[in-house]
């Protein structure tokens, strides 16, 4: 008797399985073509962003996050790099380079030592002369990779092979698979 | 939902009581000598030879000792959104969308919490000093409903934050103590200058309303202001006066 049981348990177990299946599929195909606003992952290729260099001085575009140690004061461009200023005279800061990291968000210095965040490296700069700066160690996927955007809603699934997501845009999506 | 909160509290309290038993609660007055400083929304800080830095969910640390080769030795898995990172004393604060916790960092490989200041889910930015940590509260897009206030919490005991007394904000962005003054930047609403020598009855000295502010550094009388027009510089004294310094623009 048990066993008869637990075989038709089986059966309505299968059968509920093939339902969910089907119930999937004709969910699926509903929503084949649905198009909702979503973030969309822009990629760049590793070798870009990890080509840290000094360039000139230059304008603020979108300034994050400023940072102070001795009479320097740097100012992050967001997802770009640090503006180097000399900040002595307070009423008259000097811009001195621009540090070109590409990705960055945050930094922190000790002694001559710059530590920033380059996409999901950690990488340490020697910065003791302002016009000629040296990467000296880069710690691969230090941080995680950006598999989902800040903000909620529906978003393109990630996908590394095609390299480091930059930033997000905000388009038009045709059937996005994840959603947060 | 409720009782279950104060349950789960509760235990979080009385596992951090445990945990904390032996701790030396002694604070280091060494000054982290060589390190620069950066405004309250940093997620990366340096004390002594260690680099902290907060992503997503997690505490991560790496040993600095030899900055041609920093070692990753330690994450902290923290399960909630984390968003700030503060030093004080030989502590962490650290601000997340739930609360402030607070780390011992007197073994500096590996950080142990000590005690959790829970709060509604927001965006918090936290400085703190003497015996007193300020958390700000702000309401956004990526913080769910949230609330504006500013709260003040007394970590005389840092394994008991106690709040002292919520203020109420419009926008709260980010914060920065010199003295017995304390700056909040509130957004688009501006900047608000506290005096804070009593902290249960903190005195709006000022408001600045116009220009949007970010985040602050309040260092060495000079107040250094990241705003949506660029980046402001301020001289500040006992007296309360601010006069504006210079302003490094923002190119249209």
């Amino acid at each position: 008797m048990d066993y008869l049981n637990q075989i038709s348990m089986k059966k309505i177990y299968f059968l509920a399985i093939v339902a969910l299946f089907i119930g999937c599929t004709t969910e699926e195909e509903k929503v084949a073509n649905k198009k909702v606003m979503g973030y969309k992952p822009i990629y760049t290729d590793y070798e870009s962003i990890r080509k840290i260099e000094l360039q000139k001085a230059r304008g603020l575009t979108s300034p994050g996050k400023i940072y102070i140690k001795g009479k320097y004061l740097y100012i992050n461009e967001s997802g770009d790099g640090i503006h180097i200023f000399d900040n002595t005279d307070k009423a008259n800061p000097k811009p001195l380079a621009f540090l070109s990291i590409p990705v960055n968000k945050d930094i922190s210095i000790k002694d001559n030592i710059l530590y920033a965040d380059n996409g999901d490296d950690l990488v340490t700069i020697d910065i003791s002369d302002v016009n000629s700066i040296k990467v000296l160690k880069r710690v691969e996927k230090a941080f995680p990779y950006p598999s989902y955007p800040n903000e909620r809603g529906y978003f393109e699934c990630v996908d590394p092979s095609k390299g480091y997501v930059k930033s997000w845009e905000y388009v038009e999506l045709t059937n996005p698979k994840c959603f947060r | 939902m409720k009782t279950m909160k104060k349950l789960i509290c509760i235990l979080t309290a009385v596992a951090c009581l445990y945990a904390c038993k032996g701790d030396d609660m002694k604070a280091s007055n060494n000054p982290d000598s060589g390190v620069g400083r950066g405004g309250s929304t940093a997620r990366f800080t340096i004390v002594k030879d260690y680099l902290y830095i907060v992503d997503n969910q997690s505490l991560k640390v790496f040993r600095i000792s030899a900055p041609d080769n920093p070692v990753y030795t330690k994450r902290v898995s923290l399960n909630t959104v984390v968003e700030t990172i503060f030093p004080f004393q030989d502590h962490l604060l650290v601000g997340t969308q739930t609360g402030m916790f607070i780390f011992s960092i007197s073994n500096p490989e590996n950080p142990t919490r000590v005690s959790v200041y829970s709060h509604v889910v927001s965006c918090d930015p936290v400085v703190a000093d003497g015996n007193y940590a300020y958390v700000t509260l702000r309401s956004g897009t990526n913080c769910n409903r949230g609330v504006n206030v500013l709260d003040v919490v007394d970590i005389k005991d840092m394994r008991s934050p106690q709040l002292v007394k919520s203020y109420p904000m419009q926008s709260p962005h980010g914060l920065g103590v010199d003295g017995n003054l304390l700056f909040v930047t509130e957004g688009n609403f501006g900047l608000k200058v506290f005096d804070k020598s009593n902290p249960n009855e903190l005195k709006l000295i000022k408001t600045f309303d116009d220009f949007t502010a970010f985040d602050v550094i309040p260092e060495s009388n000079v107040l250094i202001i990241t705003g949506k027009q660029g980046i402001y510089q301020y001289s500040y004294n006992a007296q309360n006066e601010l006069k504006l310094l210079s302003i490094i623009p923002i190119k249209s």
